[in-house]
């Protein structure tokens, strides 16, 4: 689990395919690349996954990232599928920027479901033009 | 013109947030109890101040308000001025003090490792086998706390089967050359 920064740093790339490419040659059998607001990537065995980020009002961006990485991990390893934790470890980063500190909310897998089902249609748009115009339609979800 | 003098006291001196307490002053004048005195007790909290009026007790001269703190109210130490007043007397004054704690001690800070636990089949029958695993998830932060730490999670990751990892680089406990050691190396 890894994102743009530390990637620089550990490798000298930022590009995510290339940060799987080099890592995998290391035996890595998943890569999760945080992409901060525009969400996650995984790069798994089992394929890539792209879950782009919940248009949220953020309060504090602390305990994003481990929101993300602890969620992923847990789902991960416990069998579900990398789509399904991807797609639960982006819920459950956009809950916890909602509150002031990193340890106020830990959203569990329940309400990474919760979030997932009131936020559809919520999402950042994947393209870099930033947040939707107010009124408009939000972006098709693909859930 | 004669001199109120007051006593103050908070019972109980120690209470945690979302329970009350009596703020309790006494009021004489030469040893004589004063009633119909105007009190007030000004209460210096942590994160702002709050005034009370005493109302009088059935002793003479005593008086009493309830206060209750919040379960959002910070923990710290509450003074508490009280002021007693009236007509033909030089007011007196009295300071005194109590302490809020913290109801539910603060949350233990995130393992340095996170340990899960998973057994498959969930379900088997007598006379058939299942398969414990472990994973271990860690992060750089940990490796950068120290030697023990770091060792705790090398030593995890030999016997783990499945091992996540979060970079988490923090250029404010490590340098870049000493993470990218680290982390390699692991």
């Amino acid at each position: 689990m890894t994102d743009q920064e530390d990637t620089e740093i550990l490798l000298g790339v930022i590009d995510p395919e290339e940060a799987y490419s080099a890592y995998s040659k290391r035996g890595f059998k998943c890569l999760l690349y945080k992409l901060g607001a525009q969400g996650a990537i995984a790069f798994c065995e089992e394929g890539e996954f792209r879950e782009p980020g919940y248009s949220v009002s953020v309060e504090d961006p602390t305990g994003a990232g481990d929101a993300l990485a602890g969620t992923f991990a847990s789902l991960y390893f416990s069998g579900k599928g990398v789509d399904y934790a991807l797609r639960h470890a982006v819920a459950a980063s956009a809950l916890v920027v909602t509150v002031r500190g990193d340890n106020e909310i830990t959203p569990g897998e329940k309400d990474a479901e919760k979030m997932i089902s009131h936020l559809r249609g919520g999402r950042m748009p994947s393209s870099p033009t930033g947040r939707n115009p107010p009124g408009a339609d939000p972006p098709k979800s693909d859930l | 013109m004669p001199t109120l003098s007051v006593t103050a006291s908070v019972s109980p001196s120690t209470i945690t947030n979302g329970s009350s307490a009596t703020i309790l002053a006494q009021v004489t004048s030469d040893g004589q109890p004063v009633a119909g005195a105007t009190v007030d007790a000004t209460i210096t909290m942590p994160n702002g101040t709050a005034i009370v009026k005493l109302s009088p007790t059935s002793t003479a001269g005593a008086y009493s308000a309830p206060i209750s703190i919040s379960s959002m109210g910070p923990a710290g130490l509450y003074t508490v001025a009280v002021n007693a007043s009236k007509a033909g007397y030089a007011s007196g004054s009295a300071v005194t003090a109590f302490t809020v704690e913290m109801k539910t001690p603060p949350p233990t800070p995130t393992p340095a490792l996170s340990i899960a636990l998973s057994v498959s089949p969930s379900s088997i029958a007598n006379g058939t086998s299942g398969v414990i695993s472990a994973s271990v998830t860690s992060s750089g932060i940990t490796l950068a706390l120290g030697r023990g730490p770091r060792e705790a999670v090398t030593k995890a990751f030999e016997l783990a089967p499945k091992r996540g990892f979060d970079t988490n680089i923090r250029l404010r406990l490590w340098d870049a050359d000493e993470a990218r050691g680290a982390i390699g190396s692991l």
